[in-house]
């Protein structure tokens, strides 16, 4: 990732790719913040970083740094009564290189900004020793307003991270500006960041930048790291509790989406770059009355030709003949697992009402990129 | 006389009741498994184990409230497990799906035709669990 310019889809999706090469994360939510959503969040964010091979304190200062991220959003963010595109809130955490960038975004009133300002830049003027300082004093004071307003979670996301807070405000409108905080923690050493370069990490400009394309292609949740079951079921808890729909067509939704997790989960295992694990991607968006579920994952390029085939097989029968494909593979016990049978993909097919949608983008050396695309009409 | 298997729920494999003095066997909750040959394969034995010498009314209940295609299929090796049975019109299969769920009615509906069972279908309220978005009790926390 880390590119400065504007950000073009299929770029978008190759830059993932990459970042996924590293054994990077980045995943970025958008939408409400309740209690339930909160949790789950924050979960799949910890179960990657469990993952990592750094010490448990760093984990501690990282996770901290998240739940005051995530609280800062839901006690400042003065959300609307209806959810919107701009006024969604949103969480985000990458990695790259060791270094991790937390960034929330959220809509703030215009006359609170100045306070917000003035209180960030307070905060980011103290060296550490001030800061335990003012940490006490503004403790001690108990100027705490209902909101948490003094400060204290932004004090502790300096403290936790041993960086400095980057902020960015945009204007919306007359009532309200949309508010980026963003924070970063580097895996091995507590030691202070370097000057950020914003071409070479996930800066707070970035986050705008990025922040604007998942707004503008309605995307609600992109994850790409290293897939398996455990975050599969946070997946899905995440989307269960976003989506506002009847439960009936939620579950079509559910459904799907397992099917195409449990793609990347069977046939993404690649090692590629010496990377163990399933690595791909997962995005969701809502645009048009339409839920479009996209997955990107390796696949050996000799493999390509078999799958493209399959899928443009599918793709070609019409209802009668999906079943009974569907009904001949399913008690066809020859055939053990579903994984075979191409199960999965006629599921995804049937229960979308849709044409799969897909494309191969070559890459180099053994493996090509796969994406699919599945879309259902709310 | 084979011994009763029980198992719990989890939140990807679903609750599993094998009572053989009984006769009553049932599955109900999620199954998601990502191997779910793995999940399945003990059941079916269990199944084969007890119709070898099965109670004279058995009654199997389904209550499924999603599934993966990876356990349609060991669904569907189990379902043909019980099919190959004697006496097969001592067995009632019960299907619970819930309300509006078309493709666990059709589903069902598909083992049925395939197989030469009782298969009786129920349709039952829908169980809402704590992560779905519920009308008038979602709000956002401030």
């Amino acid at each position: 990732m880390g590119s400065d310019n504007n950000i073009a889809n299929k770029d978008f999706v190759i830059e993932l790719m990459k970042s996924t090469q590293k054994e990077d994360l980045n995943y970025i939510y958008r939408g409400e913040f309740t209690q339930n959503l909160q949790q789950h969040i924050l979960s799949l964010a910890e179960k990657n970083i469990d993952r990592d091979k750094i010490s448990g304190k760093i984990k501690k200062r990282i996770f901290h740094i998240m739940v005051e991220s995530i609280q800062n959003i839901s006690r400042h963010g003065d959300a609307a009564e209806d959810s919107n595109e701009i006024t969604d809130s949103m969480f985000s955490i990458q990695k790259e290189n060791k270094w991790y960038y937390i960034t929330t975004g959220n809509i703030i009133e215009n006359g609170k900004v100045s306070d917000l300002k003035s209180k960030l830049d307070k905060i980011n003027s103290l060296d550490s020793e001030e800061l335990d300082k003012f940490y006490r004093e503004v403790l001690g004071n108990g100027q705490l307003s209902s909101k948490g307003g003094a400060g204290l979670g932004l004090i502790e996301m300096v403290r936790k991270s041993g960086n400095k807070l980057s902020y960015q405000l945009e204007k919306v409108n007359d009532e309200i500006s949309f508010f980026y905080l963003h924070s970063n923690i580097n895996g091995t050493t507590l030691e202070q960041a370097p000057e950020q370069s914003p071409e070479s990490v996930y800066s707070v400009n970035y986050m705008v930048k990025l922040h604007s394309f998942i707004m503008k292609n309605s995307i609600l949740l992109i994850y790409s790291a290293v897939f398996d079951q455990d975050s599969l079921l946070s997946l899905i808890s995440i989307m269960k509790n976003r989506m506002k729909e009847t439960l009936n067509s939620k579950k079509k939704i559910i459904s799907i989406m397992v099917e195409m997790l449990q793609n990347i989960i069977h046939h993404g295992n690649v090692n590629v770059s010496g990377i163990e694990g399933c690595q791909g991607i997962f995005y969701i968006s809502l645009k048009d009355d339409k839920y479009c579920l996209t997955t990107i994952n390796y696949i050996k390029k000799s493999k390509v030709d078999d799958l493209k085939a399959k899928l443009d097989h599918i793709n070609s029968l019409n209802e009668q003949q999906r079943e009974d494909f569907y009904n001949e593979r399913l008690f066809d016990f020859r055939i053990n697992s579903s994984k075979e049978a191409g199960l999965g993909l006629i599921e995804i097919r049937n229960k979308s009402r849709n044409p799969l949608e897909y494309e191969f983008i070559e890459g180099e050396g053994e493996y090509s990129l796969f994406k699919m695309t599945s879309c259902i009409n709310r | 006389m084979v011994e009763n298997l029980n198992i719990s729920a989890t939140e990807d494999t679903p609750e599993v009741i094998m009572n053989g003095v009984k006769g009553f066997i049932s599955f109900s909750g999620t199954s998601w498994a990502e191997d779910a040959l793995s999940f399945y394969k003990p059941l079916i034995q269990w199944i084969k184990d007890y119709f070898e010498n099965p109670q004279p009314k058995t009654d199997i209940e389904f209550s499924l409230s999603y599934f993966n295609t990876s356990s349609a299929k060991q669904i569907a090796k189990l379902i043909t497990a019980i099919n190959e049975c004697k006496n097969k019109n001592q067995i009632f299969v019960k299907w619970y799906y819930e309300k509006e769920d078309h493709e666990m009615l059709k589903i069902g509906q598909k083992y049925s035709s395939i197989l030469n069972l009782n298969f009786q279908f129920i349709e039952t309220e829908p169980v809402v669990d704590k992560d779905d978005y519920q009308e008038g009790v979602y709000q956002i926390v401030k």
